[in-house]
């Protein structure tokens, strides 16, 4: 692996559920009928859609299947419309990429959706919770906590909190990642102190036994800050897996599987402190890589539930002439610009990765203020 | 196409055994080594930023040459070459590309005509056609590597520096549904030098075409084609 140019480039990162920049790349500029619209869909699909190797969908049957079905559309008809979001809903549901999904901007359909990731996971019966007043009882007097306005996820505010537990282990814990340009902004309401706090702790802290870091419920988001936070514990680039893109139209025209490299920020080298993870279904997108690049450290241990499963990362389209794009007028289609096998040789894509101690939470410890995972954590350091 | 090519060559076998009874056959071996310059061909028009390169190569040819008419000729043999190609990326992506060095053995066949000579210098050209069979490939390129990147602490918009990762892999020709063998078309011309009675200097300059695609036809899948210029010199002996 030899570094031979740098370029900069504009990348976003998405979270599971934010939207990012869309491309047309249909077949269609503006497809007039369903015919259209479904050729448009089907080939962008196959073109840029990134685990055709791992589906058990075969996409060609699809074609040959639901061809006919569309044909057989009215554009114009309102109850053909919505008849055709089951066909999509039937066609994507098995679909592994956890960032897949599919909304619509044909005003008739704009409050349809699927995203069969996400509804999977709903139809278990799997809360979503957010953690952070219980565990803020659990910190020493003292902590940092902030909010930054300027980048939230589902209209939640990105917040940030980082304190001590039992005075040697540093707690970190933020809703979603975009610390990196919250840091750097000069906003008021930016988190840098809540960073400037966990990291000269991290660097000037004697007596730490260790770090726990919360990216429960925590749905993803920038790229950047995945240097910007692991990287504070190596001294060195760190492989943590491998990925690959797509390099031609064909559904298996891959790139060979190319490492993955954390860049250190840090002054020193934390690998021989130990490190644990609170993941949970809702761990999704960065929160995972963050999982990943935390557990192939020595010294590591993740607790929780299995994460999300969404492991790509969402780009525009023309970055790598794959992953999302749109219909013109009708739909913007989400999905993974590259797809990501961990260290050990396996892509965690659609099923997640699933912790060292598997620890579930209840609603009922919870309301009672215990949060066994992160007593499971606390106890890992004893 | 593959059956034109079949017919195709069935006629030159045909119309070489009908010449044989008026002239005196002549035949000629040798080796030819040289260069050759591959494109492919493929629509790239919906790769936003990506274009279509060639690359150079080699060839080595055992050739074989029957005289079946005084001012016609017949040309086959057996050879390696090279039909190596590039696809890389313009633009802010520059930098991104992939080689693809594929190595083929491939069986000519021309009918070239007399078309000049002298004392010394005779000049041939004709249609040709070819067999080819796909025997390796590696692909070396380099990519950006979005989990190889740099924040850039100078400007706080999300900006990445993104790091080109190198690659090479060789591919396995039996999956992924390669086309292994190969067919197509030729237009060749052959200066040859004779350097005693026996012995020629030949100078060959050939453009092919496949006419089958490098893979087999899929869905969604646009078909690539190669397109070489040959550029060899060698040495024929007369037997």
């Amino acid at each position: 692996m030899a570094l031979t140019r740098k370029m900069l480039l504009l990348i976003i990162l998405t979270g599971i559920q934010s939207c990012s920049k869309k491309e047309t790349v249909a077949l269609y500029n503006q497809p007039k009928d369903f015919n259209e619209i479904f050729e448009s869909f089907w080939f962008a699909m196959n073109k840029n859609y990134m685990f055709w190797d791992r589906e058990k969908l075969n996409w060609n049957d699809v074609y040959t299947k639901f061809k006919p079905k569309f044909n057989s559309l009215d554009i114009t008809s309102s109850s053909d419309l919505k008849r055709s979001v089951g066909y999509f809903r039937t066609i994507t549901d098995s679909l592994l990429d956890g960032h897949f999904s599919i909304t619509f901007t044909q005003p008739v359909l704009k409050d349809s959706i699927i995203y069969p990731a996400y509804f999977k996971i709903k139809s278990k019966n799997i809360p979503q919770i957010s953690y952070i007043k219980i565990d803020t009882a659990y910190l020493d007097k003292g902590f940092k906590f902030a909010a930054d306005n300027n980048y939230s996820f589902n209209g939640v505010p990105m917040f940030a909190t980082c304190g001590t537990i039992n005075g040697n282990i540093l707690f970190f814990q933020c809703s979603s990642f975009n610390l990196f340009k919250s840091y750097n902004s000069k906003s008021a309401s930016s988190v840098k102190p809540v960073l400037d706090y966990f990291f000269s702790q991290l660097e000037n802290s004697v007596d730490l036994k260790g770090v726990i870091i919360d990216v429960r419920n925590n749905q993803g988001g920038d790229l950047n800050d995945l240097n910007f936070i692991v990287g504070r514990f190596i001294d060195r680039p760190l492989n943590f897996g491998f990925t690959r893109y797509k390099t031609g139209n064909g559904q298996f025209d891959y790139s060979p599987w190319i490492k993955s490299y954390i860049n250190p920020t840090g002054n020193k080298s934390l690998t021989n402190l130990t490190k644990v993870v609170l993941s949970d279904r809702y761990s999704a997108s960065m929160s995972e890589m963050v999982v990943f690049a935390i557990r192939s450290l020595p010294e590591s241990f993740v607790v929780g539930d299995t994460t999300w499963g969404a492991t790509g990362a969402v780009l525009a389209q023309e970055v790598y002439n794959a992953g999302q794009f749109n219909i013109e007028g009708f739909m913007d289609v989400k999905e993974s610009s590259n797809s990501f096998k961990y260290i050990n040789n396996e892509c965690y894509e659609g099923k997640g990765f699933p912790p060292d101690y598997k620890i579930i939470s209840s609603i009922s410890d919870l309301s009672l203020g215990i949060d066994k995972q992160l007593e499971k954590a606390i106890s890992l350091f004893k | 196409m593959r059956r034109t090519s079949i017919y195709f060559i069935i006629a030159l076998i045909v119309y070489s055994f009908c010449c044989t009874e008026l002239f005196a056959q002549k035949l000629l071996i040798g080796i030819q080594t040289g260069i050759t310059y591959n494109k492919m061909n493929t629509d790239l028009t919906d790769r936003t930023l990506e274009r279509n390169g060639g690359l150079p190569g080699f060839w080595i040819h055992i050739p074989c040459q029957i005289s079946i008419k005084k001012n016609v000729i017949v040309e086959t043999g057996i050879g390696l070459m090279n039909k190596n190609h590039q696809v890389y990326r313009i633009g802010k992506y520059f930098g991104a590309y992939e080689n693809t060095i594929n190595q083929f053995t491939q069986i000519p066949i021309s009918l070239k005509a007399l078309l000049w000579q002298n004392k010394k210098f005779s000049l041939f050209a004709g249609p040709g056609i070819y067999s080819a069979f796909w025997l390796t490939s590696i692909r070396k390129g380099q990519i950006f590597n979005l989990y190889n990147s740099e924040a850039n602490p100078s400007n706080s918009q999300s900006e990445l520096l993104l790091s080109l990762s190198k690659y090479e892999e060789k591919r396995n020709l039996n999956e992924q549904g390669f086309n292994r063998f190969e067919f197509g078309g030729s237009i060749a011309s052959s200066l040859k030098y004779l350097l005693s009675q026996e012995n020629y200097l030949v100078v060959d300059l050939n453009l092919a075409r496949s006419f089958s695609a490098m893979e087999k036809p899929s869905l969604g899948k646009k078909q690539e084609y190669n397109t070489t210029f040959v550029f060899s010199i060698g040495f024929l002996k007369s037997l």
